[in-house]
């Protein structure tokens, strides 16, 4: 048996045979000439082997992409197609203006992406780079409409180059960023440009002017995402969890100010809720089924944000855990998923997206985590994961805070240098970097930046294994 | 919640004569709490929580809305810089050399 590699480049019908012609090699001029014929004594299932074979050489004609075709010795007669995977893949589209990410393996951290085509090398650095994948917020207009190739290039290190088709628009209503994990329910993460606010009184609709400013939206979706995956807290990133995550993009210009697509409620003096119960109906409508939704809003009045934590599915599938001796579950699927009311205007400099990730990942029933910035009681009787409560303010701080899984885990005597203020009677646990506030604390509040906050040792844990669960369910 | 700014804390100081750090710490606390509760299982107890707070803000921070607007308008998103592009146009030389 004989295999011939190279590009498909030209599929023709032969009514005399009857079949397809097929040219497999670089160029026209150096092509193998090979033929599938459909005979009449063909068994049906060969008839349609012999079909799929020919629609997948028409697909890698469209794409351009290279192909591995067998013959007999000396032989013309195809007996298998296959085309030649590429060790990078770009997710979706091509579109100027629009998200572009591409996913791969070991992508090195100075990796950049480069477009080539006829008339041009086209270089663009990335806004996130991580080892599974590379995003850009918006394709350049740089980069040449119509056929190129796009490739991963580092110093020393470069991925193979993979056709793509480059549109000048129109920019997708619904788009995916990463296709996360290969299963029915990978943990995901929806980013939707909220259509419209219901006012403080309630009952009345307004579109939200997200939906004008499409620079604004895909701005503020790279402020999320660097936010949560290249910030210094890595609880995103640990055991390579973000490559089990699916991202996605909701934008719907169409999507009217109505009741249903009010995804966001005001709340005086400048506060905004997400409306927690419209978004499994919501993000339901494009498909997606989210763990946690990101409701990113144009109000600059209620632009303080805030978030809902998830209630998980109490009746489905659940991961065990003890928490001061007693027994809890992590829930494997939302009932309804946690949510963030996030301003396309947020200051970026903070570490906003990824404290409200923080409140939203946790769950009403079996663990919240609380801001540690306030000294509220009252959590409505369910278990708290990141703070305790002393009966007096005078009382010691307690060496240990918690214990979970078989585990103790000490107080934060100190709430790293910013102190417990005088009364109260709340304490947290431990912190993993003690030099900086919890990021579920006052992040403004740190000496030097506080996209270097990270979380407390217990809730990092507690993450970790929630959000493990939840990943391989 | 977004934590409160330090900054922004100290202009509702400078703006509003008299007011302390338990007044901002207890708006801050019933906010905190508000978000701890299930909204279909404490709707009451939220009603009770944002009827303190609006009370509060309006008798001691009346000018709570005008501070927190102007700080966030400074701190406001600037647009993120375009990413880096380098374009190297090809001449007929190069796309010779790259066949």
């Amino acid at each position: 048996m004989a295999a011939t590699t190279g590009l498909v480049l030209q599929l023709t019908w032969a009514d005399g045979l009857p079949g397809a012609c097929v040219f497999v090699g670089p160029s026209l001029e150096s092509a193998e000439i090979l033929f599938i014929r459909l005979r009449s004594s063909d068994p049906e299932r060969v008839r349609d082997f012999k079909k799929s074979m020919i629609a997948l050489l028409a697909k890698a004609l469209g794409a351009g992409y290279p192909v591995i075709v067998e013959h007999p010795d000396g032989g013309t007669e195809v007996t298998s197609a296959t085309i030649e995977g590429f060790d990078i893949s770009p997710v979706g589209a091509a579109i100027h203006g629009d998200f572009y990410s591409v996913t791969g393996r070991n992508i090195p951290s100075d990796a950049e992406l480069v477009f080539e085509s006829a008339g041009a090398t086209v270089t663009v650095t990335p806004d996130l780079i991580r080892p599974h994948w590379v995003f850009v917020a918006r394709l350049p207009v740089e980069v040449p409409l119509g056929r190129n190739t796009v490739s991963l290039q580092a110093p020393g290190w470069s991925s193979q180059a993979v056709p793509v088709d480059v549109s000048g628009g129109p920019q997708t209503t619904v788009r995916v960023l990463h296709s996360g994990a290969p299963k029915v329910r990978p943990y995901t993460i929806v980013l939707v440009a909220n259509p419209a606010i219901e006012d403080e009184e309630g009952g009345t609709f307004t579109a939200d002017a997200a939906l004008g400013d499409r620079p604004g939206f895909h701005d503020a979706v790279s402020f999320c995402l660097r936010n949560m995956f290249s910030t210094t807290e890595d609880l995103l990133r640990q055991g390579h969890i973000d490559a089990s995550l699916r991202l996605v993009t909701v934008f719907d210009e169409t999507a009217e100010a109505i009741d249903a697509n009010a995804l966001a409620h005001e709340i005086d003096p400048n506060l905004m809720e997400t409306r927690r119960t419209r978004l499994k109906g919501f993000v339901g409508r494009y498909g997606e089924t989210a763990d946690v939704v990101f409701v990113l809003h144009g109000s600059v009045t209620h632009d303080r944000a805030t978030a809902w934590f998830t209630t998980d599915d109490a009746a489905g599938p659940t991961t065990d855990f003890t928490f001061d001796g007693a027994a809890r579950v992590h829930g494997h699927l939302p009932a309804i998923p946690g949510s963030a009311a996030i301003p396309v205007s947020a200051d970026q400099t903070g570490l906003t997206a990824f404290h409200e990730f923080g409140h939203a990942a946790s769950d009403f029933n079996n663990g919240k985590v609380v801001d540690l910035y306030a000294d509220q009681a009252g959590s409505g009787g369910a278990l708290v994961v990141n703070k305790k409560f002393r009966a007096d303010a005078a009382d010691p701080l307690p060496a240990d805070f918690a214990e979970y899984n078989g585990t103790d885990h000490a107080s934060d005597q100190t709430r790293d240098g910013l102190g417990y203020e005088a009364g109260w009677t709340s304490f947290h646990d431990e912190l993993i970097d003690a030099t900086r506030p919890n990021m579920m604390d006052n992040y403004w509040q740190t000496f030097d930046d506080p996209q270097r906050c990270r979380l407390d040792q217990l809730t990092y844990d507690w993450f970790v294994d929630r959000l493990w669960a939840k990943a391989l369910r | 919640m977004q934590p409160l700014h330090p900054k922004v804390r100290q202009a509702l100081k400078n703006a509003h004569p008299g007011l302390t750090d338990a007044e901002i710490d207890r708006v801050e606390a019933l906010i905190t709490r508000r978000f701890a509760l299930d909204p279909e299982k404490h709707a009451d107890e939220i009603r009770r929580l944002d009827a303190e707070r609006v009370a509060l803000i309006k008798e001691r921070m009346p000018r709570y809305k005008e501070i927190t607007r102007a700080f966030a308008e400074e701190t406001r998103a600037k647009p993120r810089p375009r990413p880096a592009v380098r374009v190297q146009r090809k001449t007929r030389s190069d796309d010779k050399r790259s066949r």
